[in-house]
């Protein structure tokens, strides 16, 4: 895939991210219309980066989009719900659409073709008000000097005059038919040929064509402009079917007399043989300064404009044109006035006019379709823009824009971050082999001196090794905001479907945490959070019924607790009913009913995460994937979390997850069984201790300890791993007792030998080994040799 | 070699004029908003501004205006938007623009465009 | 028969229908010096107009109605 079309997607996606945010925040304060300039640029944005590529379909959406935000953001259409459905269904198209490209590097068959229903449905909220926008005739009145023609036969002014003179109204009208407006039985040149007293015409496609093997003969490609004497009232019946395609204007003296004041100062050279573009940079200069013409001479501006004159001039190679120009510059600098330079632009431009213009009909330019169908050179003679009107346009106090920059953002691939991330892995492994090396040189060869010294380089290689770690941390580190942004969608989207009334409330949502950990939430949330709306929250009638307010809470709180980042998920609904829980337990047999009579309430409630249970009376179509509860707490403990869940009948549910914050480096202590040795993870560690034979006391076939008035049940770690070897005693006849923690319980783990602890980098175990439980990965060690890790919880299992 | 600063807050947008113009031998900048480009041009001027009207902090009006102000740079400069509307090809003039341009550009446009305000060959 | 080729002119009689401009279109994709005569032309659905307006054949005969040349002027008759 090539940069560009990298940039593309990222740029996009992140747009996508801002519009969805936005647009759901407006639906809760429609009153805030601060947000609306921010949501226009956004699809603005994504529109002309689209236009980059041949992505039509993505950019007819985009062009609807920007259309309807831009009527919202100049209050011709009012925000509502239903719009934002819209918008937000648009903004669903346009995620998939990027989807597609991103997998296969373009957009594949299914978004070859815009999707008429979704431009459509976009399009019907354009209709009514461009309708009342063109019947106005107020709010058109100002632009109306800027739609006149420039190239009208003078026979045909001549007539508008007439007319005008005898109380006819005059219009130019403007209809664009819709691309598909043959499939819907409509001939727009029959239309517009039953028009009445038509004066002038044109026609012209709307986009340049393309090369004849390419053309579709029925998407309709035309742009029609009629001056025409009409009322305006037949003009609104004529186009009532079409009301959005076509606009029209009324045609005053006034307009007619401001093209013809521009076409009558002529002097000077010709700028004859000049290219079209040249030519329109020309003439642009000329509406430039006369935008500027009032200001003292010479401005910032008219410099410029100066400088791109004779930049322009030069590249044409005519040099009686750069003579007279020069000339009229030397008057202008002489006068400290623009008027010379301004009446020689004029003229010259007027002579270019009349030698490229057919002295019939009317004329384009050759170039129109190489700028976007915009009609270019030679208006600005015509159009003349007064100096006055450079004034009205409302100026911008510099303290309106923030005066900071913002901070600089460098962009980089995951890739090259995860590499980095390795690489400092293999020093922190590397910087470990020099406490090995310091013993051997110690002990082997009775280097003590040189013993210390290695141990005061390694502990100046371990402070930088250990501020790497934390820098590439840092970059890791990502707030938690980046999956939490998708909740408001996802719970009105569901609360919706399922008609209940619930208000989502996000806290610490700047919380960081690695970005491979956040990552590993996504999911498990996702899960929780649609299980809370559908059997949590009850429906508004049963809330009211309880005693409740009529629309419940959900609250997603994101905290950092020392090393880990937590995250709490609480709802006001109904909450979990141990009695329910140890009913369906027993009807589905998953526990021994013994076991589950002697269970405490919160021990049922943790029920929910045994494998293959579900809460609700029936599967719904929102929770009811297949994935479970157990599901979701395995996911998190993969990556080394907890989950806790509490919840009390008929007031709620709380789900707390426990993330380390980063996942890169695990702290192990290592240990040694069956003359191997292995590392367990530290946060599971709960002491060590030594264990007299004589403490251990086997009740019922399962030997334990009492560890602080505590009774612990104790295992062999050989026998866990089906190694056929007592553990290890020491000298005093005590075994090595290791007490760990494993989903909430204390288990006793008998080895042979404990050593210190030391930071690895964990590897998951791929291929035939990933499938080997009791093992959360492998480390390499300082002397170069593999480590186990263990898993404790899944030993135990 | 002739110097452009691009100023566009569509990072893609930038990269496209980028590669076009690098190509052609021009030496390009970018800036993400007004401000951004408004240092730089105060660095060193360049030859030719490209200009996107719609940015947040600092919109093309606001550079163009302060850059023509501020007599930084005498170089021509052009407006690039989707618009296309009488209103803001004159707000463009109003600001100091010499040339207006609408999305999506074509290469072959820009880089002609490009080698007539700046005077010729990159 | 409102579409009718004889070599390589295409005469536009009377009234060209939308079902033509598939035809018309194809006919002049593959003929690249085809012509067009336009003498009897009343009026040609706008699909036919947008094709001759993206294939510019040359113009053998302009339509006698007044009305009809008058609108193919204002679509063709450019630069």
């Amino acid at each position: 895939m090539n940069a560009l079309l990298q940039q593309f997607l990222q740029e996009s996606r992140e747009a996508l991210e801002s519009i969805g945010s936005t647009l759901l925040a407006m639906e809760r304060e429609p009153g805030d219309h601060s947000r609306l300039g921010e949501l226009f640029r956004l699809v603005h944005t994504l529109k002309g980066n689209s236009g980059l590529f041949d992505f039509p379909a993505l950019t007819a959406v985009l062009h609807a989009a920007e259309d309807v935000m831009d009527a919202v953001r100049n209050d011709a259409l009012g925000f509502s719900q239903p719009l934002a459905d819209q918008l937000l269904d648009a903004a669903d198209y346009v995620s998939a659409f990027l989807d597609a490209v991103e997998s296969q590097g373009t957009p594949g068959a299914d978004f070859q073709v815009p999707p008429r229903k979704l431009v459509e449905g976009l399009r019907s909220w354009l209709a009514t008000p461009a309708l009342e926008g063109a019947n106005s005739g107020v709010a058109l009145v100002s632009t109306q000097n800027s739609r006149l023609p420039v190239d009208l036969p003078s026979a045909v002014r001549d007539l508008l005059i007439d007319a005008i003179n005898a109380e006819r109204t005059a219009f130019l009208l403007d209809y664009q038919p819709a691309a598909d407006c043959f499939f819907q039985g409509t001939d727009p040149l029959h239309q517009v040929r039953q028009l009445p007293d038509v004066l002038w015409r044109r026609i012209r496609p709307l986009e340049a064509w393309l090369p004849a093997a390419e053309i579709d003969a029925y998407a309709c490609n035309l742009r029609f402009e009629i001056l025409l004497l009409a009322s305006e009232e037949s003009l609104a019946e004529h186009f009532r079917y079409v009301a959005d395609q076509a606009t029209w204007w009324p045609i005053t003296l006034a307009s007619l007399q401001s093209v013809d004041e521009s076409v009558d100062t002529a002097s000077g050279s010709d700028l004859a043989g000049f290219e079209p573009l040249a030519l329109d940079i020309l003439s642009t200069q000329y509406q430039a300064l006369s935008a500027c013409s009032q200001e003292p001479w010479p401005s910032g501006q008219h410099v410029a404009i100066v400088t791109t004159l004779e930049r322009v001039l030069a590249s044409q190679d005519d040099v009686t044109a750069m003579a007279a120009f020069q000339d009229c510059r030397e008057q202008s600098n002489r006068q400290n006035d623009a008027k010379p330079l301004l009446s020689w632009l004029s003229g010259a431009m007027e002579k270019a006019i009349a030698d490229d213009t057919p002295s019939t009909g009317p004329v384009t330019t050759p170039v129109q379709g190489e700028l976007g169908g915009r009609p270019i050179a030679c208006q600005a003679l015509a159009l003349g823009v007064a100096p006055d009107q450079a004034d009205t346009i409302t100026p911008r106090r510099a303290d309106e824009t923030a005066s900071q920059a913002p901070a600089k953002v460098l962009k980089v691939e995951q890739e090259k971050i995860d590499r980095l991330m390795n690489l400092i892995g293999e020093i922190v492994v590397a910087k470990n082999g020099l406490p090995y090396l310091a013993e051997r040189a110690e002990e082997q060869y009775g280097q003590r001196e040189l013993a210390r010294e290695i141990k005061a380089q390694y502990a100046v290689v371990n402070r930088i090794a250990e501020d790497l770690q934390d820098a590439i941390m840092q970059v890791r580190m990502m707030p938690v905001s980046f999956i939490l942004q998708r909740f408001p969608r996802l719970v009105r989207d569901i609360t919706r479907k399922l008609d209940k009334k619930v208000n989502l409330i996000l806290e610490g949502e700047d919380t960081e945490a690695d970005k491979a950990m956040i990552e590993a939430l996504a999911d498990p949330l996702v899960h929780i959070v649609r299980n809370s709306l559908d059997h949590g929250l009850e429906a508004p009638a049963e809330r009211l019924a309880a005693g409740k307010p009529e629309t419940g809470t959900l609250r997603i709180r994101a905290s950092q607790n020392a090393d880990h980042v937590v995250i709490s998920i609480e709802d006001d609904g109904r909450g979990i009913d141990p009695q329910k829980i140890k009913v369906k337990v027993a009807a589905k047999g998953l526990v021994e009913p013994a076991a589950l009579e002697a269970m405490s309430d919160q021990e049922l409630v943790n029920l929910v995460f045994l494998p293959g249970f579900s809460t609700a009376e029936q599967v719904s179509d929102l929770s009811g994937r297949g994935v479970g509860m157990d599901v979701v707490r395995s996911g998190i403990e993969k990556v080394g979390g907890h989950l806790r869940l509490a919840s009390q009948v008929g007031q709620g549910t709380q789900l707390s997850l426990s993330l380390p914050l980063s996942m890169a480096v695990t702290q192990v202590m290592v240990i040694e069984s069956g003359g191997q040795r292995f590392g367990i993870p530290m946060d599971q560690v709960m002491e060590t201790v030594r264990l007299p034979d004589n403490a251990i006391h086997t009740i019922k076939h399962q030997p334990t300890a009492q560890l602080r008035g505590r009774t612990i049940p104790l295992k062999g770690l050989n026998q866990l791993l089906a190694v056929p070897l007592e553990q290890v005693r020491n000298e005093d006849d005590e075994y090595a007792l290791m007490v760990l923690r494993s989903r909430s319980e204390l288990v006793g783990l008998l080895i042979d030998d404990f050593y210190g602890s030391i930071d690895i980098i964990l590897k998951p175990m791929v291929g035939i080994l990933g499938e080997l439980s009791g093992y959360s990965g492998t480390a390499v060690m300082g002397d170069g040799s593999i480590l186990m890790i263990l898993n404790p919880t899944e030993l135990f299992a | 070699m002739k110097r452009i600063l691009i100023v566009d807050d569509a990072a893609t947008v930038r990269l496209f004029n980028r590669q076009i113009l690098e190509a052609a031998g021009y030496r390009v900048d970018e800036a993400v908003n007004g401000i951004e480009a408004l240092e730089k041009a105060l660095q060193a001027p360049y030859d030719l501004y490209l200009v996107d009207v719609n940015m947040p902090m600092q919109d093309g009006f606001s550079f163009l205006r302060q850059l023509r102000a501020q007599a930084i740079a005498q170089a021509p400069a052009v407006m690039i938007t989707t618009e296309a509307g009488e209103q803001d090809r004159r707000q463009a003039w109003a600001a100091g623009a010499n040339y207006y341009l609408t999305k999506p550009i074509k290469p072959d446009v820009l880089l002609h465009l490009v080698r007539l305000l700046t005077g010729g060959a990159a | 028969m409102s579409l009718i080729f004889k070599g390589n002119v295409a005469h536009l009689v009377d009234q060209v229908t939308v079902e033509d401009a598939e035809t018309l279109l194809e006919w002049l994709t593959q003929q690249p010096v085809g012509k067009v005569n336009l003498k009897k032309l009343e009026h040609l659905h706008a699909a036919n107009l947008q094709v001759l307006m993206a294939t510019c054949p040359k113009v053998t005969a302009w339509p006698a109605n007044p009305d009809t040349r008058a609108w193919l002027d204002a679509a063709l008759q450019q630069s």
